[in-house]
């Protein structure tokens, strides 16, 4: 597994009482399967956070997760991703998202 | 504090997202450096009226962090000016400075909305808490480099020796070789060797030790003049300071100028910085 990448990417709270979170992004490279892991973005180190309820928005499909990660089929470059998540942490925060995939 | 990417829950203006569209947050630094201190002009460059308009309104302010890790020192300026003048002491500094900005709301805004958010946000509106970063206008690094044999440091052009007989207590001076001797008697000396240890005594036996050899030193290049002195070491560091702070080392600058005034003014205040040591060392105590 190889971090792919990702360009234009963009996070924000879509429900705070939920702690339910849209994350936009396009993959750097095309990979087939791989998973996004996201961390909370600590002042010196990042912090592992759970995942709950993931669904990839645009194509109307329920992901896996487990931990920090949610796994995603067919990446491919350049193709915008809409992916919806809720993570067991309360307050408001800013994350780290990094995409691993299988390197084509 | 190094700025890291990350993604916040909202939209960030910043020139590493394009949160925002047609807008742009950043900054121009000039750096100067005086006598004793080191000048910045910080202009902040905002290119978005509705951010703009918050800060004119008291909702958000502009907040710029200074920092140098070696020294510990860090301050944070808040304005609603663009245009900022700081000077900071140059001893607080050394090697990287950070300066970093950021526009942060100053208190809760429940429904932010901006009209040049991206696309992707579809016309959501943000509720923000006091602190949020609203803007990141990103980091300048700068290196202060010291003199190398930076006058105020005992090594440079001091020497504290041992007297090799206690026949006599009290302190001497000899200002005939490179450096200015300074010999203190036997107990007198493994006390500084203690204390000089101890950074934070430093200003303390500056004040001590290098004020008296100093004022010593000026008396005597009143009453005998600058000749046979003019090609030691310590003359032309003692020199190359005074000229830092404007001051020539000639007849009419000893003549005029009581020896203790140009001692302190060499050493860069070293009564006050000695009292602050000591001040600092007691607030400790009292906190452990």
């Amino acid at each position: 597994m190889i971090n792919i990448g990702t360009m234009s990417v963009r996070l924000f709270i879509s429900e705070p009482i939920k702690s339910e979170y849209t994350l936009i992004f396009e993959p750097r490279k095309t990979a087939g399967n791989g998973y996004l892991q996201i961390n909370l973005s600590g002042e010196q180190k990042n912090v592992k956070v759970s995942i709950s309820n993931a669904t990839d928005i645009l194509n109307n499909k329920v992901l896996q997760c487990r931990e920090n990660k949610i796994f995603i089929e067919d990446i491919e470059r350049n193709k915008k991703n809409k992916i919806m998540f809720q993570i067991e942490y309360a307050e408001e925060c800013s994350l780290e998202v990094n995409l691993y995939g299988y390197q084509a | 504090m190094d700025i890291r990417h990350r993604l916040y829950p909202y939209p960030v203006l910043s020139d590493m997202t394009n949160d925002y569209v047609n807008s742009s947050f950043g900054m121009q630094l000039e750096v100067s450096q005086g006598m004793k201190e080191i000048f910045l002009l910080i202009s902040l460059q905002l290119e978005n009226k509705e951010i703009e308009q918050l800060i004119a309104d008291g909702e958000a302010e502009y907040i710029i962090h200074i920092e140098c890790p070696y020294t510990s020192y860090r301050t944070v300026i808040k304005t609603d000016e663009n245009e900022i003048q700081k000077s900071i002491p140059e001893h607080k500094l050394n090697g990287k400075v950070a300066i970093c900005t950021f526009i942060v709301a100053k208190k809760e805004i429940p429904q932010y909305y901006n009209s040049s958010f991206n696309e992707d946000y579809g016309g959501m509106h943000f509720s923000l808490n006091r602190g949020n970063i609203i803007g990141i206008g990103g980091q300048i690094n700068i290196e202060v480099t010291k003199e190398v044999e930076e006058f105020s440091k005992i090594p440079s052009i001091f020497t504290i020796c041992r007297c090799a007989a206690d026949i006599d207590e009290s302190m001497k001076f000899d200002i005939t070789g490179e450096k200015i001797a300074i010999t203190l008697c036997n107990k007198s000396f493994e006390n500084y060797k203690l204390l000089s240890g101890v950074p934070t005594m430093l200003p303390v036996l500056h004040s001590m030790l290098i004020v008296p050899a100093l004022i010593y030193t000026f008396e005597m290049l009143r009453k005998e003049g600058n000749g046979e002195f003019e090609d030691l070491k310590w003359f032309k560091s003692i020199k190359r300071t005074l000229n830092k702070n404007n001051m020539a080392l000639n007849e009419a600058v000893l003549d005029n100028i009581p020896s203790f005034e140009l001692a302190q003014k060499s050493l860069d205040l070293p009564v006050n910085c000695a009292f602050d040591a000591l001040v600092s060392i007691d607030a400790t105590d009292e906190e452990e």
